[in-house]
């Protein structure tokens, strides 16, 4: 008979503790960086808290609790009567410091990590589109790469990567692999707001999106595939000075 | 009637089916926008796209209004597109959340895409797809829209979503069952759907000339050739083995 005792794969994940930290905190983070990345702009009024509670899944007191802390750290702004609610407020310093905090919480090993299933999914999404691309799907993958070479900010540049990286998804004709890319385009996102940002950005200026725009043209997966995953690796490899840096300044 | 015949008139029997349950929209719209100044308040289309999503007998994955940007008075960018909700009692339909803030990190400019940009530049209703739908049904899908024309101005488009799934149900009885590749494909070649084991839904035959009978390449890298029967007045075609 097998031993359940022990944390055996996937039978051990079913019954492992769940959620390893709070609800507040989730929703609090989740809520951090749309405001930081602009999903969120500054000024909107947030849905009321009931409302909030009820998309999420969570109990209102949670959502309270986490709105409590977003108005601590100065992303929202909350007004009582009439015409009253909870407001986004921009970051003053563009969200840099809030991002920089969440950069240091994640260990270098889970940075790699997030960098190697990007990597997985957006390589991917580039080999198929070599096979499967049509005259329209590489008319508005070449229109967008150019767009990320002329975005200027970081926000406006990252709104520009994310809809060349969609773009690639969708020339590859797979509904399945471009929701797990917008999936992860949030997760990437504070990451790549901040190697824009603080890097300067060398590497990622469009002459990655044009050797990948080139491999998709020729129709050569192989090379598609290679061009998106070097840029992967060379946004976490621009990361981990600035990781370091994080560590040091808080310890 | 040969088979590709059969299947070529149930494309046309099929896309005018749904351009037809599209039409009020149209006319709702033009109607609706012809005021001075309207705002997302003055838009009714809630009833209008409820009765279609679960009325019309053919499972449609969305409907509505998108509106040029400056046309509505409150806002610029705007999605007045209703769904059915998934898993959820029959009839109840929801407005899809859309990001219009065009300075929000994930904001993506509809006009850019064929479905809006097509009838735009042509002034004449278009089918979009198959193709991934990331804005409104995050699945492989068809949208069939028409120009909204306002005292000669352009003011946007209305259309419907269908999936592609439930298009290569609606015809697998005219494309009946056989070993031979007939497939189903779209302008640029992208099969919408097919017979045989070689061909599925979102290949892309290349090489295919829809004017006119044309060579093009198997996966196994021979040159095939392909019988090819154009659906009239519609971006669609029947290729069958030459």
């Amino acid at each position: 008979m097998t031993d359940l005792s022990l944390g055996l794969g996937s039978y051990a994940a079913v019954f492992a503790p769940l959620e390893a930290e709070g609800r507040a905190e989730t929703v609090t983070r989740r809520l951090t960086d749309a405001i930081v990345l602009g999903v969120l702009p500054d000024g909107l009024p947030l849905p009321p808290e009931a409302e909030l509670a009820e998309r999420m899944g969570v109990a209102t007191t949670t959502v309270r609790e986490a709105l409590g802390m977003l108005r601590q750290d100065d992303l929202i702004r909350t007004r009582r009567g009439r015409g009253g609610g909870s407001f986004v407020r921009a970051p003053r310093d563009g969200g840099g410091a809030a991002l920089l905090s969440r950069l240091r919480d994640l260990g270098l090993g889970e940075l790699r990590d997030l960098g190697d299933h990007y990597a997985a999914v957006s390589g991917a999404c580039a080999a198929l589109a070599a096979e499967r691309a049509d005259s329209l799907d590489l008319q508005r993958v070449r229109s967008l790469a150019a767009a990320v070479a002329h975005a200027e900010g970081a926000s406006l540049w990252l709104q520009a990567e994310g809809s060349f990286h969609l773009e690639v998804a969708v020339a590859a004709h797979s509904a399945r692999l471009t929701r797990a890319e917008i999936a992860l385009q949030a997760e990437v996102g504070p990451v790549l707001w901040l190697s824009h940002a603080y890097d300067g950005d060398p590497v990622l200026a469009g002459t990655r999106h044009t050797s990948v725009v080139s491999a998709i043209e020729a129709g050569d997966p192989t090379a598609a595939r290679e061009a998106v995953e070097e840029h992967a690796r060379d946004l976490v490899r621009a990361l981990v000075p600035l990781h370091r840096e994080a560590q040091r300044r808080s310890r | 009637m040969s088979t590709t015949e059969r299947v070529r008139d149930a494309v046309s029997d099929l896309c005018e089916q749904i351009f037809a349950l599209a039409a009020p929209l149209r006319a709702q719209a033009e109607a609706e926008l012809a005021v001075e100044g309207p705002t997302r308040e003055a838009l009714g289309f809630e009833t209008s796209c409820r009765r279609l999503l679960t009325e019309s007998g053919l499972p449609l994955a969305g409907a509505g209004l998108v509106a040029a940007p400056g046309v509505l008075a409150d806002v610029d960018y705007w999605l007045e597109w209703w769904q059915p909700v998934p898993g959820g009692p029959l009839g109840r339909c929801r407005r899809l959340p859309v990001q219009i803030n065009p300075a929000a990190s994930d904001f993506r400019d509809y006009t850019q895409l064929a479905w809006y940009a097509r009838p735009l530049a042509t002034g004449r209703r278009a089918i979009t797809g198959p193709y991934v739908d990331y804005l409104c049904t995050d699945q492989y899908t068809l949208t069939f829209t028409e120009p909204v024309i306002v005292d000669g101005q352009f003011c946007g488009v209305t259309g419907v979503d269908i999936l592609a799934r439930v298009v290569e149900r609606h015809l697998a009885d005219a494309i009946g069952e056989t070993d031979e590749a007939l497939l189903v494909v779209n302008e640029q070649g992208r099969v919408v759907t097919s017979s045989g084991i070689d061909w599925v839904t979102g290949d892309l035959v290349r090489g295919v000339d829809l004017t006119d009978a044309a060579t093009s390449r198997a996966r196994s890298g021979r040159a095939q050739r392909w019988q090819v029967e154009r659906c009239p007045d519609l971006p669609f075609a029947v290729l069958a083995r030459a």
